[in-house]
């Protein structure tokens, strides 16, 4: 067999990967142990929240799947921070994690991507001019698949080892092997590896839950979709509840802390801070005696319930018995038991921004192998680790999104660096450029992008155009509107009235200002005839270009002034306003640029600023 | 450590260049080693301990004789190897030894500021500390002395460390809230808001102060005027005790301006001579008295100088002028040539005709008859420390920020702090804001934490399902 990509693992980076190799035109095959493992969801049953929402409507803006599959699979929609601003709104949704691995299955299917079920036991490379490049790989049953360019998406499959209590033993996750051949294959070529570690609660019956002593969590009245081209979530939905750990738990935890590889030295590697084990926050917050469990739902008809906020890899006799002491948990019954799992991952500076390996040519990695946890991250990166392993072949540039347009970028970055210190997860803070990059606008940051590199379906470039058409017509004629803000306050709005001339689109950014407010002042605003969806988009971008105004004038003034060559036989000496040591520095250094200069030792801002002025004279 | 081992060593003679007891070189870097072998004769060297050596040149023949001290990196000032050879102060010796290391491999004369820089690409000390040592070096008077050991040897960047930990406290908090809703849902905004306020006000004193802290670093300018012949120059070298600017009775002597630096109390003043303001066809002249108003502008602290004898009403409209241009500066008077009979008279005049002038304070004097008369001069110091200099000055205030770099990060992070309380109730854009004023608090710094930011969240905030 032959194809131009494949793709080895059916998890969520995988199967965006092997989506965007299919859409950017290489033949694409997509290689997994069975098709149960396509989109599964190996540990909580949700999706999104800060940060991740954001990572799903931006993979969806380029026509990724995760946001459409969520969509169709939701049983409780949530705008986290809704009395927040837009920026750091984040869209989550619990899961129905049945709907999803069907749903994903059958988008993916749709795809022109032949789906191969098998394990891949090495990977067969050739050298050629001293480099060494993928050929294909071998399997168990097929034997040798040879293919251009490759990208792993293994999990946490590599190596992976489950710990509980005083039992431990190899699997990729509970009831699935782990990929130890493969994992051989990075050993043998010298790739830098190290071990991470995760955890996952206990999973428990729902009707033995007594629910009435439980807090409800409704989701949101009006659910908000993932993705863009979904026009309204269809899918009932469901509570999920929240129960409490009390001194009584803790005292069991405490007590058996011994017997937690966790704590007893039986495992050492590093885990997520912001995943804490049930044992670890028992630890270490003291001082708290009672810690917050959400009762989730698996799927709608709410059988089995995960409950999320107590990972833990205690004996399977101390986690029934703590858990018994939780109100609303007396009689519960346990499907299966919580477990910490250790795992291979690659240090992610043997990837690139493009996610191609800079060891083996044509390699890809993509996913938690890079040292990340989360559904989320790990689509983002099969995502675009798929888009440039198809664009190799095809010898384009590759498609690196940049910090300042996407949380993909920002991801990317981070990871490409190398030097996590925990499995990454994404964060709105990790953004510099946070009031820009929102969950609202990841279509006008992307789907141009995704267009020009065809990986955005034919429906979505239609409707994405129109709504595009709509906004720009709009905010221009609400540029060209302005007012006094005699005019503005005599219809109602409370402004500073200075004198100064606003136009409509700096008004309409004002918190208490409104459509309804400037199309009683300007009429013809109504020939606009926008829903309210766009009105609301409109007037969130209006209220963060005040702010984000700064923010791109230094992200433009960067990357221009940056780049400015300064010629090698400038005399600084003529240089107004510079001081002579830097005059000294500069004629000595002779930077060939702007950004070369700023770096020079004793180069101030103010100095930069004046070279800058003298260069554009 | 940046690359040490694909770098060159470096050299420099870290004492001055001329004739005297000792004189140091200083080598930087992986050859350090091999020199004390090659050079010195020393091949194995216990660090930080003084060796007596002969010191040779690569042929073995003998240049002086000296010590050397080594320190192993990275407990030297580079955090490289380091090896010091001090010889005797001879230009001779010194010319030697450099043309001996500069024909040493991989070895070659340090670049003006680098042995700093290296020490602080390996992570010694922060900007601060080396603008400071800067400041150090330059040092001439007391104040500027005492100014520049704060900022190399702690306050000033134990202040800005203050700041950065505020502010990534804070910001760890409201971030916390934004990304953890489910688990952090209380801010404490009463706090934060006193928080930012504090550094606020601390910024903005800095800023205040920042026009006393330049002066005490780099010096008072102090700029003499008044009419043609009162004697100004006179003056200018009374108080430079030095006879620089020509003086004569003639009209228009001082056609270009004259500096000097003299130390008084402690603090380094820079005076500056001008020429006499008056109605002139002489182009030359003129010119002169074009720079002297030029000056008037710029000036922050002016000395006027009156004689009873120039009293006349083209010098009294001459000095009106000035005086309704220059309202908001420091200035005191001198009424010079007390000698000439009737000058009581004559400040009479003066100041019957321009009541302004008893606005500022006056001193009599006469330049002519105070020369090398210290009775007379400790006075006339006294007088201009307490109305020109030490006036701004609060005792209770402390300068740290001098340079106008370290003022331009301050300004910002004030601003940035300001728009960050004003937006305390959209709190991802009071984030934005303070998120900028920690950034430009590590440019300050010159050293960035970005990581530490989740850190702080993890440790002080029970997260996570």
């Amino acid at each position: 067999m032959n194809f131009d990509t494949i793709i080895v693992g059916g998890g969520h980076a995988g199967v965006e990967a092997a989506t965007m190799a299919s859409r950017v035109g290489a033949r694409t095959a997509l290689i997994t142990f069975g098709p149960e493992d396509i989109g599964t969801m190996s540990c909580n049953p949700a999706m999104g929240g800060l940060g991740k929402g954001h990572l799903i409507r931006e993979i969806d803006s380029l026509g990724g799947i995760i946001g459409r599959a969520s969509d169709v699979s939701g049983i409780q929609f949530r705008m986290l921070n809704k009395t927040r601003g837009e920026a750091v709104q984040g869209p989550r949704a619990q899961i129905d994690r049945n709907k999803y691995k069907k749903n994903t299955l059958d988008l993916a299917s749709n795809e022109n991507i032949s789906f191969i079920y098998d394990e891949v036991i090495d990977v067969l490379t050739f050298r050629k001019g001293g480099k060494e490049i993928v050929d294909g790989i071998l399997t168990e049953k097929s034997g040798r698949i040879t293919c251009r360019t490759l990208v792993i998406t293994t999990g946490t499959f590599l190596s992976g080892l489950i710990y509980r209590g005083k039992e431990k033993w190899p699997a990729g996750r509970l009831g699935c092997n782990p990929a130890v051949k493969l994992a051989d294959f990075f050993k043998k070529k010298h790739f830098k590896i190290h071990r991470l570690k995760t955890g996952t609660p206990p999973r428990l019956i729902g009707k033995s839950i007594d629910y009435r002593h439980c807090i409800i969590q409704e989701g949101d009245e009006n659910p908000e979709p993932f993705s863009f081209l979904t026009d309204k979530i269809r899918t009932k939905q469901h509570n999920c509840y929240i129960t409490h750990t009390n001194p009584k738990t803790h005292k069991i935890i405490d007590d058996n802390l011994d017997k937690s590889p966790l704590f007893n030295g039986g495992l050492n590697s590093k885990g997520p801070r912001y995943c804490p084990s049930i044992e670890d926050k028992v630890k270490r917050f003291e001082h708290k005696d009672s810690h917050q469990i959400f009762l989730e739902p698996e799927t709608a008809e709410g059988k089995i319930i995960y409950p999320n906020g107590i990972s833990t890899s205690l004996p399977t006799e101390v986690q029934s018995k703590f858990l018994k002491t939780v109100q609303g948990l007396k009689n519960v019954i346990i499907d299966k038991y919580g477990y910490a799992i250790e795992y291979d991952c690659i240090e992610s500076n043997e990837i690139s921004d493009t996610y191609e390996t800079k060891r083996v040519e044509g390699l890809f990695l993509a996913g938690q192998i890079n040292g990340t946890t989360g559904y989320e991250e790990a689509a983002a990166q099969g995502l675009l680790a798929g888009i440039n392993a198809a664009r190799k072949i095809q010898g384009k540039d590759f498609f690196v999104v940049p910090r300042s347009k996407g949380y993909l970028g920002v991801l990317t970055s981070d990871i490409c660096k190398g030097g996590l210190l925990e499995p990454y997860r994404m964060f709105t803070s990790r953004a510099e450029y946070r009031l820009m990059l929102r969950a609202d606008n990841a279509d006008e940051r992307l789907t141009d992008l995704g267009i020009k590199i065809g990986t955005v379906e034919k429906e979505r470039e239609r409707s994405w155009l129109l709504k595009k058409k709509k906004i720009e017509k709009a905010s221009k004629m609400l540029d060209s509107l302005d007012a006094s803000p005699q005019t503005y306050s005599n219809f109602g709005l409370q402004i500073n009235l200075d004198g100064k001339k606003r136009t409509a689109y700096e008004i309409l950014g004002y918190k208490n200002a409104t459509w309804r407010m400037l199309k009683a002042i300007w009429p013809e605003l109504k020939s606009l005839k926008l829903n309210q969806k766009i009105e609301r988009q409109i007037k969130v971008n209006c209220f963060y270009s005040r702010y984000a105004k700064r923010q791109i004038t230094e992200i433009e003034e960067l990357r221009r002034d940056s780049k400015l060559l300064l010629k090698r036989n400038i005399n600084y000496d003529e240089c107004g306003g510079l001081s002579n040591e830097i005059k000294e520095m500069l004629n000595k250094h002779r930077p060939a640029s702007i950004g070369e200069a700023r770096e020079l030792p004793g180069m101030t801002p103010a100095a930069a600023a004046i070279l800058l002025r003298h260069l554009k004279k | 450590m940046i690359n040490s081992s694909s770098r060159e060593s470096i050299f420099a003679l870290s004492t001055s260049y001329g004739q005297s007891a000792i004189a140091v070189i200083r080598i930087s870097g992986e050859q350090a080693k091999k020199i004390a072998g090659r050079v010195c004769g020393r091949t194995k060297l216990a660090q930080r301990y003084a060796y007596l050596c002969k010191i040779k040149d690569l042929q073995g023949k003998l240049i002086d004789e000296g010590m050397v001290v080594f320190f192993k990196s990275p407990k030297s000032y580079t955090g490289e190897d380091l090896l010091e050879i001090h010889t005797h102060g001879s230009i001779a010796v010194i010319n030697r030894l450099i043309k001996v290391l500069s024909d040493f491999p991989q070895t070659r004369p340090a670049l003006p500021g680098e042995f700093s820089k290296r020490a602080f690409q390996n992570g010694k000390g922060n900007l601060l500390k080396y603008e400071g040592l800067n400041n150090l070096i330059l040092s001439e008077t007391e104040n500027q002395r005492l100014m520049a050991t704060k900022q190399t040897f702690g306050e000033s960047e134990n202040i800005c460390f203050l700041w950065r930990e505020g502010m990534a406290r804070i910001l760890a908090m409201i971030d916390a809230v934004i990304e953890f809703s489910d688990d952090v849902d209380t801010l404490e905004l009463n706090s934060i808001e006193q928080s930012i306020r504090t550094i606020i006000n601390q910024t903005h004193n800095i800023l205040k102060n920042a026009a006393v802290a330049k002066e005490l670093n780099f010096g008072f300018n102090i700029l003499i005027f008044g009419p043609p012949n009162v004697g100004k120059s006179s003056f200018f070298n009374l108080l430079c005790q030095d006879d620089k600017t020509i003086t004569s009775s003639l009209q228009g002597t001082t056609r270009d301006q004259t500096s000097s630096q003299i130390d008084l109390f402690g603090n380094k003043i820079n005076i500056t001579d001008s020429a006499g303001i008056r109605e002139t066809r002489d182009p030359v002249e003129k010119k002169g008295i074009k720079k002297t108003f030029q000056s008037l502008s710029i000036f922050k602290k002016l000395i006027l100088v009156l004689s009873p004898d120039s009293f006349n009403k083209q010098n009294v409209d001459g000095v009106f002028s000035v005086l309704k241009k220059i309202k908001r500066k420091k200035m005191v008077v001198i009424f010079n040539k007390t000698d000439l009979s009737g000058s009581k008279r004559k400040y009479e005049a003066w100041t019957k005709h321009i009541p302004e002038l008893t606005n500022y304070y006056s001193f009599e004097i006469s330049c002519k008859n105070s020369r090398n008369n210290s009775k007379t001069l400790k006075p006339l110091f006294d007088f201009i420390n307490q109305n020109l200099i030490a006036v701004d000055r609060n005792e209770n205030d402390d300068y740290y920020f001098s340079d106008q770099r370290q003022l331009e990060c301050i300004k910002r992070i004030n601003s940035n702090l300001k728009n960050s309380l004003e937006h305390l109730r959209e709190l991802e854009i009071s984030a934005d804001f303070l998120r900028n004023a920690l950034k430009e608090t590590d440019d300050l710094y010159g050293r960035s934490d970005e990581d530490n930011k989740l850190g702080i969240i993890f440790k002080n905030f029970c997260i996570g399902k």
